[in-house]
């Protein structure tokens, strides 16, 4: 049999790839493996606790789905809280108090959620006969703008959510794992546990640790100690830095295209219809004081209904205080009970807004 | 499908398998394989235009027949005339019909009218800048006698669609590579060996160059006015590179796989940040764009402004290179970003050097060139960057924020944004590239280093150096940036 000299060279050109990719393939193994043993982002095994001695940033949403598929079968959660991380100022415990005693609920929060990550969520519950009996959504401008699957290692979803490729997800972590900059991070901080600038997005800048409930995934930040500690300095140091900055825009120019958020919005509610599920919708009150764009807003009330909408943003009592964030971007625990309180009472416009101190303790 | 993305690999690991083993010499079979893997690649990232795509291949692919039926006649003109309206016509509907129609609605609003002009719910296709001038280059051609109507529209048709180059280019010309979809294809190991050493070199461009920049450049063009002169300085250098990194890069890889696969597709960069002054520069970036515009418009506006000396030059330049702006969008930023560059042509015009061959690159026995060549090489960078400044904002208010911010008293203070230090090791890497095309100037890509690395072993080596760096210094992907164009 004759064979070309074209396919000879092929055969002779694709060998020679696959030793050269072999030789490489080993020492890659070998690299990954590692990183999967090591597991800096607590995604390749399952864990109880995520945060003991951890200062690592984690990606949220993934943390959230892992505890929860791990849980599922022993709390028979059905009252659910999504947002972003500007929703872990709500906590289950707090929310329980209102709710009839046979409800168990679940905080199924993301880091950098957006509307797109909350819909896959309630989704993903629906399509494993999950039962959703109450849910709040805590959302925001920042929220309602995300309409895709996010990239990168902190905000990706997991793949059993998103139905994207477990192969891109896992890559993904390898690859941030990987990265020469978390590498030298990683050392760095062992050595000396000091947080620098340059490690912001991969370790958390709090020296207190965060704690967490295993069971309802409810987080409290590091912070919380610290104002506890010490509020005065706490703030003074922020201040100091720029952090609450005076010149807080209050209005929101942008004109935006809701036909994305429109077909989220109404896919969370069709879900909810079928679930009969008691739901709320809280609009964050955000230390930049830009209300919600009122296009946004009648969306909200026209796919909800005006009645389940509460919204806090823009100027009032919550915003104008900083002792109500521990940062320019996240409002308290104080602030999301408050919330809580008002929202279980009365419908927002029939209230007035209560005065929060700055320095309130815990 | 991105080419830096496993769907990728997956789908060129096969597409080669059975493009050699399958269908090994049989050129009809290889092309027809072609063609669908090209329609499959456009519709995976673009299926409701995959039509537009296939219907404009057809009509352009008659119109030509009808162009070389009647050479000799006045129809031939016509027939050419009416296939450039068209694509011209496409270009005009899908990417610009909005931006006219909202700037008519503003000048009337300037002079007092009010207007209801509502503006269309128009997605832009994918690739239709590419695609259309391969097309309108193609009826022109013939018309122009320089190449005959293609026989076998399945040829023609994965001319048009050719996945390597059909998102972002290189703008192939038909009479370079129809010929080689009707030759034999015979697989050529050296071919394809530097195929793949050019793949690695671009997905290193894009992955560790381009991909780490822009974290920055994102950064701080989404709040300009939190930055100092320097900073804004620093990042439209870093700007420069990004895009040079990540076009180049995505070039390099099309290229590439054109090589494997048999091709040899026009090049689209030649270290343009070497040029000594605009012109080179112009003859260096997006060659396969400027070329073809210097073909089809320039040169017919030059000879049609021939009377008018030098200001016909000048006018010429200036159509054209508002034309390139134009080219990259529907934005007033991309027509200054055009007229900008024209101008930096006045003075090479006026001295008459627009023209003359640059003069050879002499270089002492360390490689470094002259003090006149090297300030000469700064200054046209520092020119291009400021231009892509305008070319980077998305209105002339932000690119007069960035200037008035840029040029203050802070750019004299130290550069200030978030992973300043970690930047520190995109700079080196900058170095190491800029240093390692310096070298390899005068090759096709930098890592044709046969000839100055012998050894097999040490060429492995750098390859991968190279392939882990995707690994170790990789930013978070970023689709290309001439993706939107």
């Amino acid at each position: 049999m004759c064979i070309s000299s074209s396919r000879l060279n092929m055969v002779l050109f694709i060998k020679v790839v696959l030793k050269f990719l072999t030789y490489y393939s080993l020492a890659l193994i070998f690299v990954v493996l590692s990183a999967i043993c090591i597991d800096s982002f607590y995604v390749f095994k399952d864990y109880e606790h995520y945060y003991a001695g951890n200062q690592v940033s984690l990606n949220r949403g993934v943390l959230s789905f892992n505890r929860f598929n791990n849980n599922k079968e022993n709390n028979k959660y059905d009252s659910f809280i999504f947002g972003s991380s500007r929703s872990i100022a709500f906590k289950c415990s707090e929310w329980e108090k209102y709710l009839a005693a046979e409800h168990s609920s679940y905080h199924f929060d993301s880091l950098g959620e957006g509307i797109y990550g909350i819909s896959i969520k309630i989704k993903y519950l629906d399509s494993i006969g999950q039962r959703i009996r109450n849910a709040i959504i805590i959302i925001d401008q920042d929220v309602l703008s995300i309409t895709n699957n996010r990239d990168g290692h902190l905000f990706i979803a997991h793949p059993s959510i998103s139905n994207e490729s477990k192969l891109e997800y896992y890559y993904t972590f390898i690859k941030a794992q990987l990265n020469i900059k978390f590498i030298i991070a990683q050392i760095d901080y062992a050595g000396f546990k000091k947080y620098r600038p340059y490690m912001s997005n991969l370790f958390s800048n709090v020296s207190e640790p965060f704690i967490e409930d295993p069971i309802t995934n409810d987080l409290w930040y590091g912070e919380d100690k610290m104002i506890r500690d010490d509020s005065t300095r706490y703030y003074d140091r922020l201040i100091q830095a720029g952090v609450f900055y005076d010149d807080r825009p209050q209005n929101d120019k942008h004109i935006y295209d809701i036909e994305d958020e429109w077909l989220l919005l109404s896919n969370i509610k069709d879900i909810f219809t079928s679930h009969h599920t008691q739901y709320k919708i809280i609009i964050s009150p955000l230390y930049n004081q830009i209300a919600l764009h009122e296009k946004q807003v009648k969306m909200l009330e026209a796919i909800f209904g005006a009645e389940n909408i509460y919204n806090y943003s823009g100027v009032n009592e919550y915003t104008n205080n900083y002792g109500n964030y521990y940062e320019q971007s996240h409002f308290r625990t104080h602030v999301a009970n408050q919330i809580f309180e008002d929202i279980y009472q009365t419908k927002i416009g029939e209230q007035e807004y209560p005065k929060v101190a700055p320095y309130v303790q815990f | 499908m991105l080419f830096n993305s496993i769907n990728f690999v997956i789908f060129f690991s096969i597409l080669f398998l059975v493009y050699y083993f399958v269908l090994d010499e049989k050129t009809k079979f290889q092309n027809w394989l072609l063609l669908l893997s090209s329609y499959f690649f456009y519709g995976f990232a673009d299926l409701k235009m995959l039509s537009l795509l296939i219907g404009s291949t057809l009509v352009f692919f008659y119109l030509g027949k009808f162009i070389g039926a009647e050479y000799n006649s006045y129809k031939s003109s016509w027939y050419t005339k009416i296939a450039v309206i068209l694509g011209v016509g496409l270009l005009i509907y899908f990417k610009y019909m909005n931006f006219f129609i909202e700037s008519f609605a503003s000048l009337f609003g300037m002079i007092g009218l009010r207007s209801n002009f509502g503006t269309f719910n128009i997605i832009i296709p994918l690739g239709i800048s590419f695609f259309t001038f391969k097309l309108i280059s193609y009826v022109i051609d013939i018309h122009r006698r320089k190449i005959e109507p293609a026989e076998d529209l399945i040829a023609f048709a994965t001319y048009v669609a050719f996945f390597p180059t059909i998102m972002s280019g290189p703008i192939d010309r038909p009479n370079l590579f129809i010929p080689q979809l009707l030759e034999k294809r015979i697989f050529d190991y050296s071919l394809a060996v530097d195929g793949s050493r050019q793949i690695l070199w671009g997905l290193f461009q894009k992955l560790v160059i381009a991909d780490n920049l822009a974290i920055y450049t994102n950064q701080v063009w989404a709040n300009i006015s939190d930055y100092s002169g320097s900073t804004l300085l620093l990042i439209a250098v870093f700007y420069a590179f990004q895009l040079y990194t990540d076009f180049s890069g995505y070039s390099h890889i099309a290229i590439g796989v054109g090589k494997l696969l048999g091709f040899r597709i026009t090049a689209n960069f030649n270290y343009p940040f070497f040029s000594r002054d605009v012109a080179e520069y112009w003859r260096k970036w997006h060659m396969s764009l400027t070329s073809w515009l210097t073909d089809y418009v320039f040169i017919p506006l030059n000879v049609e402004f021939r009377n008018y000396g030098n200001y016909g030059i000048i006018l010429a330049i200036m159509i054209n290179m508002l034309v390139v702006g134009m080219w990259h969008g529907a934005n007033f930023t991309f027509a200054v970003f055009g007229i900008y560059h024209g101008l930096l042509f006045i003075p090479l015009i006026l001295s008459g050097k627009i023209f003359k061959k640059s003069k050879k690159l002499i270089v002492n026995r360390f490689g470094i060139p002259s003090s006149e060549d090297l300030i000469k090489m700064l200054s046209t960078f520092m020119l291009v960057t400021l231009g892509l400044v305008i070319f980077r904002a998305k209105s002339m208010t932000q690119t007069l924020e960035y200037f008035s911010r840029m040029f203050s008293r802070s750019i004299f203070s130290i550069p200030q944004f978030q992973g300043r230090l970690a930047a520190l090791l995109i700079v080196f890497g900058i170095l190491i590239m800029v240093v390692i095309e310096w070298i390899q100037r005068r090759k096709d890509h930098p890592l044709q280093i046969d000839s100055i690395v012998k050894h097999r072993q040490l060429r492995w080596l750098i390859y991968y150096t190279l392939l882990s760096a995707f690994w170790f210094f990789s930013g978070e992907g970023q689709q290309f940036v001439y993706f939107q164009f």
